[in-house]
């Protein structure tokens, strides 16, 4: 079976505006829905009460509308202020969800106030949708939803705290453990988009979602850390940037046939499993895509960036020594090289191709040096690879 | 085979059927219980000591799961005021008595004090009140709007004690106990009443049929009190109007002029004489004999038992109210003098229809159990029914084997050989994970099944680390012995650290999250535990044990292209 990623050169650092661009213009979109339309919290972050029934049959696909329309009359009898919603899987809909407001006065406690209006909700109901059966009840109070809130808050708070220390011990310096929370913070942002435009709910399972996705994302950056580390190991002679990039691809078969398999089981859990699993798979599935995607295009290039800055400011302090540049610190991006490390026992007249390629080679990295545009450069690299590929 | 390889060997496929049998139960030395029901099974056949079993997914299962209810009550704190008032230090007659009672109650409205409830006694020469308060500024605040009521009708006021009573760690395990006590009467398997402290209950009710009965028998503070209702109200011949509304007797009074007075009022006026912490414990009965009302008996022993029986003789004919939680239940009139404190509440139990034996057997259990030192109040209440956790448990179980099945065919394809050892990894893993889900006697709720769904990707995914490692070594041109080791040790570090982020995020989970959350948590890190080992021990071993073979020498098995390897 063909590896697709074998093989290909692709400058996935070099391009980097471009991943950079797409992620801005899917953040943004995302923004702009949670500024318009704002975010649909649960009740676990409103505190209320909600109610799920269940229809006698499923409702036939293409009636919610007026399915909620009755269920707003109903709510109406009963004199209950509320939202309703429609749920069930993804092939049949039988269940109504019922949202309503539950202030505890004096007297009547939220647990009472709930009571009734669950006795008068099921009154009203019964007799719009014969044998429709009330199966959920939940009510949190604003003691409670403010608790849920903190702990929130606090568990995304510490589970970056953790990230962020653990990269750093294991890996060179804050930059490395910088650019990872930059893919996590894109990842968080994408999820809140996406639920911002979808208007799922927002309770407990998303935040778990989320940190689930973080924790995911970061172990799908730190397998190319790895590689990256063992690479510039391995391959003194190349920029960090080549290094970074060949590291990638490397790497970009196991990132993405990973994230593929557990797309996988999570779709499948989404179209087939039960109704109170959905908007938590469907953050999940969002989650691991934002999350394939940043560790591949953001968070290498990100590092990419910090390094090279870095590196542009020893240079300038060392030019401001009276030092000459070390050889390492190129500051333009390079467009990868293919791999010169291991030279094998060829046939001799594969090893004189290989030479005519590299001559090439040599001649376009001159090129470039010499300040030409770097398509020119491609070009000449091309050329060089395709002799040297014939055989 | 070399014989280190089959010690591994061994040993993996012996952990795997332990884990199967632990599971399954296709066989134990002790009888079966299910894990939900707690019923015990009866086996299929008995050779010896071993019994033999139909074989069955042995897991506890989730509230979400069962259905049931899970319930978070908060106790709530009191003040405690005690005043002096001249009026009371003189020897009353008992009328005078009754009637400075009134007065005092009628000065202070709940509303205008600003609390959900307020006791009044008068107790030797004190006047003591409990209210209930948010925090100690409001019970500051309580007293002094107190003070301020009273002294405009009594203005020989002093205002003695005014104490803020928290919920302590002995109220608050008073408190479970008597949860416990009302509770276990139900007869639901293993319910779960955990204090949370500093003022929290937390009682999950599994695979009840019916729980808003429960709910409201846990919540109920089941104050008894025996009140003497004032002669103006009732006297002799003249007693209340008992009618039945809903299913419960309503009672309702005249004063001399002959309008109605709202019950509560009368309940106001009315001093107590005892109450039901005085009851001795579990004496109370439930008495249904046919021809007689359906009755339920107390006793009141020792000093409180003198007490009610002086009173009793000498106020034949007046009225006694008896008083649950600020409800009247019953209205009885005092035929004669009731010794010893024994005697029995009847009234409004008879109704057999409109459930009366239930509220009576209720009752018992109420007073059997104790009141509750302290209010309580439902700030959580997630209940599903048993047949929507069932529904959800099969879907979601499917989608499940679904997901694994695709899973299992596309590792197949893309990975070839080294695609077959990562799925039988992926089965092994499956099974020890739910041995040590069982092991450690996780419940399983609906996230925690998506948890286990998850780690199927993710101990997928360490496995994958390996191959492309292995692909690459093979093109080096190593052995495949070497290469095999090369890929192993060197994937080995990815794999830790990564695993250790997904670990990490896991722990803050289980930390900050509630109930179905923490199972998602306590899942998802036994998964990654769990993947971790087999990723490294089976696969090594299997791919280990295929090295030796012919299928070893033809790299195309493996992903690779023969011409891809270098050196050959």
């Amino acid at each position: 079976m063909v590896d697709l990623f074998r093989g290909r050169k692709w400058d996935l650092v070099g391009n980097r505006n471009i991943w950079f661009a797409i992620s801005l213009l899917v953040i943004l979109t995302g923004l702009v829905f949670w500024r318009v339309r704002g975010l649909n919290y649960g009740i676990d972050f409103t505190g209320g009460g909600l109610v799920a029934y269940q229809f006698a049959e499923p409702i036939e696909p293409g009636t919610e509308t007026a399915t909620l329309a009755r269920a707003r009359e109903a709510l109406e009898t009963a004199e209950v202020d509320g939202l309703v919603q429609i749920a069930g899987t993804a092939t049949e809909k039988n269940q109504l969800l019922v949202r309503t407001r539950v202030v505890a006065e004096p007297g009547r406690s939220a647990a009472d106030i709930l009571g009734e209006q669950r006795r008068s909700l099921l009154e009203s109901l019964s007799t719009t949708f014969a044998g429709i059966e009330e199966v959920e009840s939940q009510l949190v109070t604003p003691v409670v939803s403010q608790e849920l809130i903190r702990n929130a808050i606090y568990a995304v708070a510490w589970g970056c705290v953790f990230i962020l220390l653990w990269i750093r011990i294991r890996y060179f310096d804050f930059k490395w453990a910088g650019s990872a929370l930059v893919a996590l913070a894109h990842d968080v942002l994408v999820l809140v988009g996406a639920f911002a435009i979808t208007q799922r709910e927002i309770n407990s399972p998303f935040v778990a979602a989320a940190l689930t996705v973080v924790g995911y994302s970061v172990h799908d950056t730190i397998v190319l850390f790895d590689r990256i580390r063992e690479n510039l190991r391995l391959r003194k002679g190349d920029t960090f940037a080549e290094t970074a990039n060949i590291s990638l691809l490397e790497t970009m078969a196991r990132s993405v046939n990973t994230v593929l398999t557990v797309l996988l089981v999570l779709i499948a859990v989404y179209l087939l499993g039960g109704a109170s699993l959905r908007d938590f798979t469907f953050a999940l599935i969002v989650g691991m895509i934002a999350g394939g995607y940043s560790s591949i295009f953001v968070a290498c290039q990100v590092l990419v960036v910090m390094k090279n800055r870095e590196e542009a400011t020893l240079a300038r302090q060392r030019a401001a020594k009276g030092q000459t540049a070390r050889p390492r610190a190129r500051v333009r991006p390079a467009a990868p090289r293919p791999a010169p490390v291991r030279k094998p026992e060829a046939a001799e007249s594969r090893e004189a191709a290989a030479e005519e390629g590299e001559a090439a080679v040599a001649e376009a990295e001159a090129e470039r040096r010499r300040g030409n545009a770097p398509r020119a450069a491609r070009k000449k690299l091309r050329a060089g690879r395709k002799r040297k590929k014939r055989f | 085979m070399q014989a280190r390889i089959r010690w591994w060997l061994f040993g993996i496929i012996a952990l795997v059927l332990v884990s199967l049998v632990g599971v399954l139960e296709p066989v134990k030395l002790r009888e079966r219980t299910d894990p939900n029901t707690g019923d015990t099974v009866p086996p299929l056949k008995q050779i010896g000591p071993l019994r033999f079993y139909r074989p069955h997914i042995g897991l506890k299962l989730g509230l979400d799961l069962r259905g049931g209810s899970h319930l978070v009550l908060q106790a709530l704190p009191e003040g405690l005021y005690e005043f002096t008032i001249p009026e009371l230090a003189e020897s009353l007659t008992e009328e005078r008595r009754a009637e400075l009672y009134g007065e005092i109650v009628s000065l202070l409205p709940r509303e205008t004090i600003g609390t959900e409830k307020r006791n009044v006694e008068i107790r030797d020469q004190r006047l003591v009140v409990r209210t209930r308060v948010t925090d100690e500024a409001d019970m500051v605040r309580q007293g002094e709007v107190m003070e301020g009521l009273l002294a405009e009708g009594f203005p020989g006021l002093e205002k003695k004690v005014a104490e803020f009573q928290p919920i302590t760690r002995d109220s608050l395990v008073s408190i479970e106990r008597i949860i416990e006590n009302r509770v276990n009467p139900y007869g639901v398997t293993e319910p779960i009443i955990q204090r949370q402290p500093p003022d929290r209950i937390v009682v999950e009710l599994p695979g009840m049929r019916d729980p808003e009965q429960a709910k409201n028998m846990i919540r109920q503070t089941a104050v008894l009190e025996w009140r003497h209702v004032p002669r103006k109200y009732a006297f002799g011949e003249r007693g209340p109007e008992v009618s039945t509304v809903d299913d419960r007797e309503v009672f309702t009074f005249v004063d001399p002029a002959g309008n109605e007075v709202p019950t509560s009022d009368v309940i106001d006026e009315s001093p107590v004489i005892v109450t039901g912490r005085d009851l001795k414990p579990e004496s109370s009965r439930v008495i249904s004999m046919p021809g007689q009302p359906t009755a339920v008996s107390f006793d009141l022993p020792g000093e409180a038992g003198e007490v009610f029986e002086d009173f009793t003789r000498g106020h034949v004919r007046h009225f006694l109210a008896v008083v649950l939680d600020g409800q009247m239940i019953s209205c009885p009139v005092i035929k004669s003098t009731i010794p010893g404190g024994d005697g029995v509440i009847s009234g409004g139990f008879d109704d057999v229809s409109m459930g009366g034996l239930e509220r009576a057997r209720d009752l018992s259990i109420l007073l059997n159990a104790g009141a509750l030192p302290f209010d309580l109040e439902y700030v959580e209440d997630r209940t599903v029914s048993a047949q929507l956790g069932q529904d959800a448990l099969v879907k979601s179980l499917w989608a499940g084997l679904i997901g694994l099945a695709l899973v299992l065919v596309f590792m197949a394809a893309y990975y070839r050989v080294p695609g077959l050892v990562a799925n039988v990894a992926l089965v092994m893993f499956l099974i020890l994970l739910m041995g040590m889900i069982k092991l450690v006697n996780q419940r399983l709720t609906l996230p925690g099944i998506l948890a286990v769904i998850l780690s199927i990707g993710m101990a997928v995914d360490a496995n994958i680390i390996i191959f492309e490692r292995l692909k690459e070594e093979i093109r080096t041109g190593k052995t495949m012995r070497s290469a095999v080791d090369a890929a192993f040790k060197r994937a080995w570090a990815a794999i830790v650290d990564s695993n250790v982020c997904s670990i990490g995020t896991g722990i803050v989970l289980y930390v900050f999250g509630t109930g179905p959350i923490k199972g998602f948590a306590v899942a998802l890190i036994i998964g990654v535990g769990v993947s971790l080992f087999t990723a490294v021990t089976v696969s090594r071993l299997l791919m280990n044990m295929l090295v030796g073979t012919r299928l070893a020498r033809n790299v195309s098995l493996f992903g690779v292209r023969p011409s891809e390897v270098e050196g050959v």
